[in-house]
């Protein structure tokens, strides 16, 4: 007996080797034979990023490995968002802004969900990645936009998403906000003042929300540990080392990519409280723990955590507080799998 | 003058079984150089820095270039050009520091993944992160659309079913063949049994077999088409008639070999003729009238027609 092949092991044997052309023909015979883009999209081309994602996680891919297979599914999008453009002349009844949020380099989510919003009435621009939010208030001054949706993957962008919010409702443009930092429920992108939240982009088809998200002020804490100081940092460091002295004989890259973690901690605590979702920094440590399990002692991670609580508290009290609630259940774990 | 090209069978740069297994990064590193200019090197002309307005003057200067870019691979040393004059520089992903380089890839997936790089607390990594993100995402549509240009006309220009030219996209070619090319006709015997017997699927099963065979046994530069139903031609360019010939019954041998099933009874008969003064159309109808002596003569041979003589393989 023969067992058929998924589209999606077809289309990735292309990803993993690199071969563009194969890739980008797969998915427009696809699209030629009637599949429909929103399906090919999550059947397909998501999933194979996700797999991506996995396999760089598990250690088995590089960034560099990340970089060459994401852009064998952005030649392949991209034609078919080409092949799907709707032919002839129509009224594009409404003008959808899709960017990425200030610091967010992940642009494929949302040139997938660019793909899923152009219509015959509907013009779609994508900006790319990383749009600083004052670029965006330059682009939305021309007043012939009618929403911005943007993309934001990492939660260490939250703050730059408020911001390209902030400048969006300047030009009073209503925002649709998506994406793997949003989570689940639409707390995080209300709390940061979005008008509408969805991890669908069939919800760019949909009626255009109205502009109903608060202005929110950004915590002088919040902003103290998105951009903390590289001496709280040495100072959580330093701490550790002495604590654990076998991590004296680190290498200086070694040293960097730890001093670099803790940057990332401070930034997670930072999202958490703008957001009012102490989850994010569970999620943090425990995502830390499934990386580095087995090679690195959970004790790490969480005495980590405790200690740039007490390097960051003098200035940023709620943000410890967080830190040191987040090490208890990454703590458990340790104990459950003891 | 170099000298005419009769070798067949030149194999392209296809995954070998071994590189099957080698990480994406490695496999884009073998198969493709990183595309960046050698310093000096630019893919348009300077802009004067001191001028008001300098950065929006590399701005204009690099859209510009991209709008005049009329292949994909000369899309990334235009932004090779702009990251440079914004003052970073471009490292291979593989090399990347995670603290100086913007992790935007600007090789488009047309060689090794390439990112942009600068002192991350310059001015250049400023200026980078403000405008390189909406530059690449401009040469990214503008590599999508060549490459949309090019799937467009491989779409109007292939016979889907066999892979090879249609007869318009093939006269094209042969109204530019020279003294000392060849062509040939080739007419498939008893296709049309096939298709009576077993169905237009299995006529076409034949059709692309054929196809896939020309394709692979000619050489890069040599020109296949589909002239009617069941006629085939070929132009190669530098290539006497009887070398032609010679190839038309290594086909043959190698149809014999590799056929389909269904395909048994199915075999060419060929006309082969030079490209003479009179041009590509003259050769064809020589070629014709070749083939139809060979159709003449029982089917299953090559005939050669030659401007003096004429004389069967």
């Amino acid at each position: 007996m023969t067992t058929a092949v998924l589209p999606l092991e077809t289309y990735f044997r292309s990803v993993r080797a690199v071969d563009a052309a194969g890739a980008t023909g797969f998915i427009l015979e696809m699209f030629d034979e009637g599949t429909p883009v929103q399906s090919i999209i999550s059947e397909v081309l998501a999933p194979s990023q996700v797999r991506v994602g996995e396999l760089w996680q598990q250690g088995e891919w590089s960034v560099a490995d990340e970089h060459a297979a994401t852009a064998v599914t952005e030649a392949a999008l991209l034609a078919l968002g080409h092949a799907a453009r709707p032919r002839g002349v129509a009224l594009q009844e409404r003008h959808i802004l899709v960017a990425c949020a200030e610091g967010e380099w992940h642009a494929l989510p949302a040139r997938m969900a660019a793909v899923v919003a152009a219509g015959p009435r509907t013009r779609v621009t994508m900006l790319g990645p990383s749009l600083p939010a004052d670029q965006l208030a330059r682009r939305l001054s021309g007043g012939d936009v009618d929403l911005l949706a943007l993309s934001c993957t990492m939660p260490t962008n939250l703050l730059g998403a408020a911001r390209c919010i902030a400048a969006a409702h300047d030009y009073d443009v209503p925002v649709l906000v998506g994406g793997r930092a949003f989570g689940d429920s639409p707390l995080r992108a209300h709390a940061i003042g979005a008008d509408s939240w969805s991890n669908d982009p069939m919800a760019l088809l949909g009626p255009m929300p109205a502009r109903t998200g608060p202005a929110v002020e950004t915590p002088h804490e919040v902003l103290m540990l998105d951009a903390v100081d590289g001496a709280v940092v040495a100072l959580a460091y330093e701490r550790m080392v002495a604590t654990f002295p076998r991590l004296a004989t680190m290498t200086p890259a070694q040293r960097a990519r730890t001093l670099e973690d803790f940057g990332w901690m401070a930034r997670y605590t930072a999202a958490a409280l703008l957001t009012g979702d102490d989850v994010i920094v569970d999620e943090l440590l425990l995502w830390l723990y499934s990386l580095l399990a087995g090679r690195v002692p959970v004790e790490v991670i969480t005495t980590s955590a405790l200690l740039l609580a007490d390097a960051v508290e003098p200035e940023a009290p709620r943000g410890a507080e967080l830190l040191r609630h987040a090490a208890g259940p990454v703590a458990s774990l340790r104990q459950a799998s003891a | 003058m170099t000298e005419p090209d009769t070798t067949f069978g030149a194999e392209g740069a296809a995954p070998t079984g071994a590189d099957w297994q080698l990480p994406p990064a490695v496999q884009a590193t073998q198969r493709a150089r990183v595309p960046r200019p050698s310093r000096g090197e630019r893919a348009y002309p300077p802009v004067d820095a001191d001028q008001d307005g300098a950065v929006a003057g590399l701005q204009v200067a690099a859209l510009r270039a991209l709008l005049r870019a009329i292949s994909a691979d000369q899309v990334a040393p235009v932004l090779a050009t702009f990251i440079r004059d914004l003052g970073g520089g471009l490292v291979p992903a593989r090399l990347a520091d995670p603290a100086t380089t913007l992790p935007v890839d600007v090789s488009f997936g047309l060689s090794e993944p390439t990112l942009p790089y600068a002192d991350s607390v310059s001015v250049a990594a400023m200026r980078l992160a403000q405008l390189l993100p909406e530059m690449v995402e401009d040469a990214r549509l503008v590599v999508t659309r060549l490459h949309g240009d090019v799937r467009r006309t491989h779409e109007a220009t292939r016979d889907p079913l066999t892979g090879l030219l249609t007869r318009r996209a093939w006269m094209r070619r042969l109204a530019e063949a020279d003294v000392g090319d060849s062509v040939c006709m080739i007419d498939l015997d008893r296709l049309k049994a096939v298709n009576d017997r077993d169905g237009h699927a299995a006529g076409n099963e034949v059709l692309r077999a054929i196809g896939a065979l020309l394709l692979h046994g000619l050489r890069d530069g040599d020109s296949c088409g589909r002239y009617g139903g069941d006629e085939l031609a070929c132009l190669t360019p530098r290539l006497p008639a009887q070398a032609l010939a010679d190839r038309c019954e290594w086909l043959r041998a190698q149809w014999e070999q590799q056929r389909p099933a269904c395909a048994a009874d199915v075999g060419f008969s060929i006309g082969v003729a030079a490209v003479t003064a009179e041009g590509g159309r003259a050769a064809l109808q020589t070629a014709d009238e070749a083939l139809y002596r060979a159709k003449a003569a029982g089917r299953g041979i090559t005939v050669v027609a030659d401007v003096t003589a004429q004389e069967e393989l």
